[in-house]
């Protein structure tokens, strides 16, 4: 059930908000990436955005994360800017790929993600423990996270985004690799995250993710807002923007 | 939060480098423990025994090139990683890009140390294995920081000022006499002699100041000639406090050229071990201070041209040029003496200086990728 903010404000709204990145020689060229998307996501809801390889839906996260600036617009979580640094701590970010220190160990990689976030440290201790219990990972705490294979990779970076149990959940193709198994934990994950009153974007590509809302990105920009059975047209949607450009 | 990313930046370099010092140091022990035995005891201007010496210049040179090498490549590498591949999970983490780098920069300064450390014990076990160095250990501190001394002849009218021409001739230390402690000795190389005779007349005074003034002196006078390095016992007067150390020409006689660079004051040492502490001490200052600035250069600029430059910064720091504050500018003075038996000098102000300037500019190096690095990326 979607709440909005004690404040009355949306948990994350977006308005107008565009990124490009230099191309070409000298950097003198420059691609759109984003181009003036507003969304709005509230508490206990979980939105999807979908769209091709290319589309911007992890510069978006990137953006929304705090990795990467906009370029233009504004971006509020809990009415307040997205770098504002109580922010930090409200936000989960599972991103794309392995970018994590893959010379520790899974259960010293999470309480360090802790310590950074201020997390008192027996909380960061027993979290991590319970974490990798949950995400199936409980024998392989003491192993270098570089040594595991990709879906391993996929539920730790599940792991460290729930760690401080998070408001606002940014999820980048986050069953990308998951087996069934994997699958199971992610929606038990997610399931809990909503129940909490977290709000979740997901960006994926993959049609059948649990979700209330979809938002489909075509070159930077939002073409299509749905349900969830809009995922299920993805590809003919795909077809249709494609034949219009 | 600084400990746990100081941990980060320690664990990406200590094994490296601890890898590096075990893999040199032992064929190196093999190499000195079949050669010393049969290393000349005594080469020009050398003590006898000082295989040990000589040990410990051979092997913090070569190792010690090598780990700089490995520092600059380690923290240039480290700097690209934290730039690139870290930067998603330290920029949402962060309170300040100022204070993780800082951290980061930090805890790669430590794994410097605990490495070199480790060089020094094994350099000191080592030398413990060989031949024993023979005689009192003393430590050895350029007194005339490097200026070259004319004594010219006194004359009546000023005969203490007309001593030296240079004015910072004298040098203050802390000594106090005591029959368990060796007196401090002066050490110096005539270079040239002019005139018509082959000699000169010299005086030692040395006088304990309180309050600005002498209270005591005690005086040894000494003909010179130019004939290598000359050492003498330093006269002491009773008493503490500081001791004021003047050369003068002893009466006339023809001019006098005293090299500063080999003019200095040999103060006891507890123990010739201590030499690779002093090393250890400079070796730290130098290596860290490059790791530190490579890791800023390979943040900003790739791993290989952060390198590169990071190791042009600190060849050029082997010259004159620049000054006293990069460690390289005094290494190879700190390697020969300790060559020659000498406990070296310890690290200097001004050394301290240069080497936080290297974790200052790392730092906001690092800091300013780790920002820059999120206006850059590429969609999908």
């Amino acid at each position: 059930m979607a709440q909005t903010h004690p404040m009355g404000h949306p948990l994350l709204c977006i308005r107008n908000l565009t990124k490009s990145y230099p191309t070409g020689l000298f950097s003198l060229g420059k691609t759109d990436v984003l181009c003036g998307i507003d969304f709005e996501l509230e508490a206990g809801q979980v939105k999807t955005v979908a769209g091709p390889n290319g589309s911007g839906k992890s510069t978006l996260l990137r953006i929304l994360s705090g990795v990467e600036s906009a370029e233009t617009g504004e971006v509020l979580v809990g009415g307040q800017p997205i770098t504002a640094r109580a922010n930090r701590m409200r936000i989960g970010y599972l991103p794309d790929g392995a970018p994590f220190p893959l010379e520790l160990p899974a259960k010293r990689s999470l309480e360090l993600f802790g310590a950074l976030l201020h997390m008192p440290r027996a909380l960061c201790k027993s979290r991590a423990t319970e974490l990798l219990e949950r995400v199936g990972l409980a024998s392989e705490a003491k192993r270098p996270i570089g040594q595991f294979s990709k879906g391993m990779l996929r539920r730790f970076a599940l792991a460290q985004a729930v760690l401080h149990k998070p408001a606002l959940l940014l999820l980048d193709e986050p069953t990308d690799g998951l087996d069934a198994e994997g699958f199971g934990v992610f929606d038990e994950l997610l399931s809990e995250a909503r129940d909490g009153g977290a709000g979740v974007l997901i960006a994926t590509h993959v049609a059948d993710l649990p979700c209330d809302e979809v938002s489909v990105l075509w070159k930077g920009k939002i073409e299509r807002t749905g349900g969830h059975e809009l995922l299920a047209t993805l590809l003919e949607l795909y077809r249709e923007l494609g034949s219009k450009a | 939060m600084r400990g746990a990313l100081q941990r980060v930046g320690m664990g990406r370099g200590l094994p490296l480098w601890s890898g590096i010092t075990l893999c040199l140091l032992l064929p190196a022990w093999a190499f000195w423990s079949s050669t010393g035995e049969t290393m000349p005891g005594s080469i020009a201007g050398l003590d006898a025994g000082n295989t040990p010496g000589l040990l410990r210049q051979g092997l913090w040179g070569s190792i010690g090139s090598f780990m700089l090498i490995a520092a600059t490549w380690k923290g240039s590498r480290a700097g690209h990683l934290f730039a690139n591949r870290d930067r998603s999970w330290l920029s949402t983490r962060l309170d300040s890009a100022v204070g993780g780098a800082f951290a980061l920069v930090v805890g790669g300064v430590f794994a410097a140390a605990i490495a070199l450390l480790g060089l020094a014990a094994g350099v000191e076990f080592a030398s413990a294995l060989g031949p024993a160095q023979v005689g009192q250990a003393f430590g050895k501190e350029h007194a005339l920081h490097g200026q070259s001394l004319v004594l010219v002849s006194a004359t009546p009218d000023n005969a203490m000022e007309a001593a030296w021409i240079v004015g910072d001739a004298k040098e203050r230390l802390d000594y106090v006499a005591s029959k368990d402690v060796p007196a401090p000795q002066l050490s110096f190389m005539p270079t040239s002699l002019a005139g018509d005779g082959p000699s000169a007349l010299i005086t030692i005074s040395a006088a304990r100041i309180a309050d600005g003034k002498a209270v005591a002196e005690q005086t040894t006078s000494l003909t010179v000639r130019v004939r290598g390095t000359r050492r003498v016992l330093l006269p002491i007067p009773e008493g503490s406090g500081q001791l004021l150390i003047t050369v003068r020409h002893g009466e006339d006689g023809p001019p006098l050229r005293l090299s500063g660079e080999h003019s200095a004051l040999l103060l006891p040492r507890a123990s010739h071990h201590l030499a690779s502490l002093a090393l250890w001490q400079h070796a730290f200052l130098w290596i860290a201070g490059a790791g530190a600035i490579a890791l800023g250069l390979g943040a900003r600029l790739g791993a290989g041209l952060g390198m590169s430059l990071a190791l042009a910064i600190q060849v050029a720091g082997l010259g004159p040029a620049a000054g006293t504050y990069l460690g390289g500018s005094v290494w190879l003075d700190v390697l020969a003496t300790a060559g020659q038996g000498f406990v070296p000098s310890s690290w200097t102000a001004p050394l301290v200086m240069g080497f936080g300037l290297q974790v200052v500019i790392g730092t906001l190096l690092l800091a300013s990728a780790l920002r820059i690095q999120a206006g850059k990326g590429r969609a999908s």
